[in-house]
């Protein structure tokens, strides 16, 4: 029976197991998660280790962009509250369906770090599991939930574009009309009349068009 | 037995597929960010960045303090910023360095954002720690003066969101901070880069 203690200021993370050979720490009985501001710990093996390395590594990972994600996970979720306030909820005793047992400890940033921090101590410990990877990728439960979003309107635009379109077959299309020969002649020769009449007192008057205006006033008069 | 932990041996700072068009703009803005923070954290730690290159060896990418400041040069927001970007390697050494100083300030980092909590939820003036109150002002004035006297002007970011920054590197930081920091670090920056 091994024993191995990764210790923080507010999180210690207690490890037993099995050595198969050597001082190598291979088969896991049990882990201990503790947080000095919560009486009650994490207990569990190791389906719940190596959730907890995921859930909170991607997590830990994904703080920094400020931006929601989902993780697949049911057993241990963590969610962001306020700015330095996050809810770690993990459900223990899961393979014993008659005594589960939901726990739920509200940790700061520093709190985060710490539990972050010793589970990537235990997995960079060469001698302790040393199956247990690091989780630093991220994109591959970002890209999960929005794809799906992203393709049901994809799909709905390509489909209503097709119904409008077999809808829009059907109607006969606009014949061009032809246009009316005489209003070309007609537009022509009125023209010279309107212009002809204030043309001398335009030329008259200097510039302004309120002048241009009062001057056919006398002249009708 | 816990001496002996180290950063992963099986993992390599590698480059995404995707980049192949070399270093993009918002990892080196936030590289630099980063070392804007550092240095507002702590005036002496350029010099304890400087002194660092040689125990990492990390000469053949940074030879000299005027190799480190073009590097930083890189950031497109930068006033001196000449077009030139960072090579995969040179951005490996700032990330080394970054995390590598992250771990010596992390006690301030911690006091720092215990302070931050503290204010938002009002118990400063009831703990009686308005002296840590004052540290996290100095922090976020340097950053700020530092910013405004580094980046272009007029500065692309106004007070309040320089102010933001500053906080949100501070948690950055502490990220930066641990074992498996330079693993964490690195894919962070290219965790919403374009290429």
């Amino acid at each position: 029976m091994i024993q191995r203690s990764y210790s923080l200021p507010s999180c210690t993370l207690l490890v037993e197991g099995i050595s198969t050979g050597g001082d190598v720490m291979s088969i896991l009985t049990s882990f201990n998660c503790r947080f000095s501001h919560h009486a009650e710990p994490i207990v569990g093996g190791l389906d719940l280790l190596n959730t907890l390395v995921k859930v909170v590594g991607a997590y830990a990972q994904a703080l920094k962009s400020n931006t929601a994600l989902s993780i697949p996970e049911q057993q241990v979720r963590l969610e962001l509250k306020n700015q330095h306030s996050h809810l770690l909820s993990v459900s223990l005793n899961e393979a014993e369906a008659n005594n589960p047992k939901q726990l739920q400890i509200k940790l700061n940033t520093i709190q985060l770090f710490d539990l972050m921090e010793s589970l990537d101590r235990l997995c960079g410990d060469p001698m302790t599991l040393p199956d247990l990877k690091l989780v630093t990728q991220i994109s591959d439960f970002r890209s999960q939930s929005p794809l799906s979003k992203q393709t049901v309107p994809a799909i709905a635009g390509v489909i209503s574009f097709a119904i409008a379109a077999t809808a829009l077959y059907f109607i006969p299309a606009p014949k061009p009309q032809p246009k009316p020969a005489q209003t070309i002649p007609v537009q022509t020769s009125p023209l010279p009349n309107v212009s002809t009449p204030p043309s001398p007192s335009v030329e008259a008057t200097p510039s302004e068009i309120p002048t241009a205006e009062a001057t056919p006033e006398p002249a009708a008069q | 037995m816990q001496l002996n932990i180290s950063a992963p041996e099986n993992l390599d700072l590698h480059v995404p597929k995707d980049f192949v068009r070399g270093c993009p703009r918002s990892v080196r803005m936030d590289i630099d960010h980063l070392l804007l923070a550092i240095e507002a954290l702590d005036l002496e730690a350029v010099e304890v960045m400087l002194a660092l290159i040689e125990q990492l060896s990390l000469e053949k990418t940074i030879p000299s303090r005027v190799a480190f400041w073009r590097l930083r040069n890189t950031n497109p927001l930068r006033r001196n910023y000449q077009r030139a970007s960072l090579s995969w390697d040179e951005l490996r050494s700032l990330v080394k360095l970054v995390c590598t100083i992250t771990k010596q300030l992390d006690t301030g980092l911690r006091l720092l954002i215990s302070t931050h909590q503290q204010m938002l939820e009002g118990k400063i003036e009831a703990l009686g720690l308005q002296q840590n109150q004052v540290f996290l002002e100095n922090y976020i004035n340097r950053f700020t003066s530092l910013y405004i006297s580094r980046m272009r002007s007029p500065s692309p970011l106004n007070n309040q969101e320089i102010r933001e920054l500053a906080l949100q590197l501070l948690t950055r930081m502490l990220l930066c901070s641990g074992v498996a920091g330079e693993y964490r670090l690195w894919n962070s920056l290219f965790d919403g880069a374009v290429a």
